[in-house]
């Protein structure tokens, strides 16, 4: 425990790492509040009027607000084209953007109601296939319609909220390219340094120098991860709150359109602490995997410039084999970290006829990738330091 | 003295293997995106090249009547096709005469990305009043707005095995107490730095020339710039290999400017680590956090010149942002201040032993 307090001390002393993450949190604020915030003088405007629509209508979608939205739009509508003259009704004494906006939000209603349909639709094709593959002996198939009816069963969305803004804050991936550079910045020189100083000679000679200084930096590499990835998922949720006035966390995540298949029954609170959870197992095993190259490199620039590198190819082979099914797709822990397409669609893995869902195969294969890489970096310090001892 | 700093470099430190690992990656991965420019198929390619063959250059009333004659037997063919499928689906036609027609279309079908391709290519041609050519090869060569990350790295790695490692590992506590290695080694050190950073980017600027002219030949080199969609606003009466050229030399003030400033920063931080960081944030943080717009080719950092092509972009909106054309002076303004920080920097790094 000791020398676990002692590594994440040395961190935490490290006043060019604090600084540098305080400036990309910092970074990292400006550049949501400068995308989400800075809008023209006419996109404010229609945007404040867009709200005073929104504070009217949010909440569960009842025959009322339906009944009184159609009448906002045909009077807003009767204005424009000169049958109606009595501007007095209008929300926004402007009768086009009146008629814009309750266009957009009858849109919106019709999207979620039609979501239901959607779904039915989609389970009604299911029990065709369901049957289809029971009288041709595939299992395979027949499981996967039965899930698929299990997922999809009794859904609907009743609220209405600003779902697209919500997409906007989940959409929002840069969050993770500050973090990654963090930690590169950090996990570098872990074990590098040891031997650019001659540290490792001490190692040898201690009790507690060999797999227990390897264990020691590995704990503390994990807290500081969480570290990191907590400050930057809170930091980021605050912006997005104050920059788009979030709300509607407790609706189920399918309401919004990007993941209106999706396999997940949960809301969207609950989804944002998923996500989290997901990213986190991605950057635990990225800083497990700079640790190792620090440890194998031995010198921190060099582990810094591999790992850059390694990244950025891990991210192109994110980006152009999207598409790509497969054991080594599923091992790109960047998969991991972008997360939210892990479970926006639906998506399952053949296991002995067993279909069983894309993003538990990805988490448990990082679970597994992380504790594989954990095991590597102790040995190979501890191989380090006995062959230096030979 | 400049011998035995480049032995230390590149043979001792192994530079010139990451140089050549370096530039190998990067000819490989050009070599490789420059094969998506070409069609998936090879009847597309081949439609679109006989039509560019056949079409290229100005547009004259007979190849305008021509291509628009293309155009419409094109329709005429689709819309022929939607009523024969109209009739198909309500039983007016069988399966036979259905299966007939379909492999009778699926001749004319054969290669048609590249007649797409090419009527894109002639309407932009005409919406423009520009002469009709294959902009692909150049709008690759000038590659948009992207940086070249590996450049950067080999960039600031040779500032950082010759100069910054000495710092760190102590070895300027020696050198400085000999004849030589005060002002003397300094300067050889930074001359030599620069030089290897005006070599990379010469080296990979005319190797992608090199590369994009084998694999798919850059013709038409003396058209306007304007003839590249990505320049399509601008004002300067450039042809494209001028234009080619200018943003070499202001990428080739860029790398220096990134060595000096890479060496600046390593006197303070002295150590190999966070120089390297700070250097690799300095490039890419602007053009991230300040992406489509023009203010990152306003700030007289090494990022807004390695980018380079936007100081030859004219007013555009741009993904919906105003992006405003850099003027001449605003250009001679960041250049000249850039050039101050570079000697002032220089000077700073030359004279730091100076006893």
């Amino acid at each position: 425990m000791n020398l676990v307090k002692f590594e994440l001390d040395k961190i935490f002393r490290n006043k060019f790492l604090l600084v540098a993450l305080l400036f990309l949190l910092l970074i990292n604020g400006f550049n949501i509040w400068k995308d989400y915030s800075i809008r023209a003088e006419w996109e404010k405007e229609y945007y404040s009027h867009k709200k005073t629509f929104y504070e009217l209508l949010k909440g569960d979608i009842t025959a009322e607000k339906v009944k009184w939205l159609t009448e906002q739009n045909d009077y807003a509508d009767k204005l424009l084209s000169g049958i109606e003259s009595d501007t007095s009704k209008l929300i926004t004494d402007n009768a086009y953007v009146d008629f814009n906006i309750s266009n957009e939000y009858i849109d919106e209603i019709r999207r979620l109601y039609n979501y239901n349909d959607e779904v039915k639709t989609m389970k009604e094709k299911n029990e065709i296939q369901f049957d289809f593959s029971q009288e041709h002996t595939n299992t395979f198939l027949a499981n996967c319609a039965k899930k698929i009816d299990t997922t999809y069963m009794q859904r609907n969305i009743s609220g209405i909220y600003n779902y697209s803004q919500l997409e906007e804050y989940l959409d929002y991936s840069f969050t993770e390219f500050f973090i990654i550079i963090i930690l590169l910045l950090a996990f570098s020189p872990v074990f590098a340094t040891e031997y650019e100083t001659g540290m490792y000679l001490c190692f040898m000679s201690s009790v507690g120098g060999r797999k227990k200084v390897a264990s020691a930096k590995l704990a503390v590499i994990s807290i500081f991860t969480f570290i990191v990835t907590f400050l930057f998922s809170v930091f980021d949720t605050v912006i997005f709150t104050l920059c788009l006035k979030l709300d509607g966390f407790s609706s189920p995540i399918y309401a919004l359109s990007s993941y209106k298949f999706t396999p997940l029954i949960c809301s969207i609170g609950e989804y944002i602490v998923l996500l989290f959870v997901v990213r986190l197992i991605g950057f635990l095993i990225l800083s497990v995997f700079v640790s190792l190259l620090s440890s194998v490199l031995k010198n921190s620039y060099i582990t810094f410039i591999v790992s850059i590198i390694t990244m950025f190819f891990l991210m192109a082979l994110e980006v152009y084999g999207k598409n790509e099914v497969g054991i080594f797709s599923s091992l790109n822990p960047i998969k991991l970290i972008v997360g939210s397409d892990l479970f926006s669609k639906f998506g399952v893995v053949n296991l002995f006829n067993i279909p069983v869902f894309n993003y538990v195969v990805s988490i448990l294969l990082g679970l597994i990738c992380f504790i594989v890489l954990c095991l590597f970096v102790i040995k190979v310090n501890n191989k380090n330091q006995r062959s230096k001892k030979i | 003295m400049i011998k035995q700093e480049l032995y230390k470099l590149c043979i001792k430190r192994k530079f010139l293997l990451v140089m050549v690992f370096v530039f190998s990656v990067e000819f490989l991965l050009f070599f490789y995106s420059s094969q998506n420019i070409k069609f998936e198929d090879k009847a597309s390619q081949i439609k679109y090249q006989h039509y560019m063959d056949l079409f290229s250059g100005a547009i004259t009333p007979e190849k305008r009547s021509e291509i628009e004659k293309l155009i419409e037997n094109d329709e005429q063919i689709i819309l022929e096709m939607a009523e024969k499928e109209k009739k198909y689906i309500e039983r007016e036609i069988n399966d036979e005469q259905y299966v007939e027609l379909l492999n009778k279309y699926s001749d004319y079908k054969e290669g048609y990305n590249g007649y797409v391709a090419f009527i894109e290519t002639y309407n932009y041609a005409v919406e423009n009043g520009n002469e009709l050519i294959d902009s692909k090869p150049w709008d690759l060569l000038f590659n948009n707005e992207s940086i070249d990350f590996l450049l950067v790295i080999l960039i600031t790695m040779s500032a950082i095995f010759l100069y910054i490692s000495d710092l760190e590992n102590g070895v300027e506590l020696i050198t400085v107490t000999t004849e030589n290695g005060k002002m003397r080694k300094d300067f050889t050190q930074v001359v030599i730095c620069i030089f290897i950073a005006a070599f990379s980017t010469i080296v990979v600027d005319i190797g992608k020339y090199i590369i994009i002219d084998l694999v798919y030949g850059l013709k038409n080199p003396d058209l306007k710039l304007s003839n590249i969609e990505i320049f399509s606003e601008s004002s300067y009466d450039l042809s494209l290999i001028q234009a080619y050229l200018i943003t070499c030399f202001i990428k080739l003030f860029g790398s220096i400017y990134l060595v000096v400033l890479t060496c600046f920063t390593g006197i303070y931080l002295k150590n190999s680590l966070l120089t390297g960081f700070t250097s690799i944030i300095t490039v890419l943080m602007p053009n991230y956090i300040l992406s489509e717009r023009e203010y990152k080719y306003l700030i007289p950092l090494p990022s807004a010149f390695l980018t380079a092509n936007g100081y030859l972009f004219g007013d555009m909106i741009y993904t919906e942002i105003m992006f405003k054309k850099i003027t001449p002076l605003k250009l001679l303004l960041v250049f000249g201040i850039s050039v101050t920080i570079i000697i002032t920097a220089s000077i700073k790094v030359i004279r730091r032993n100076k006893l």
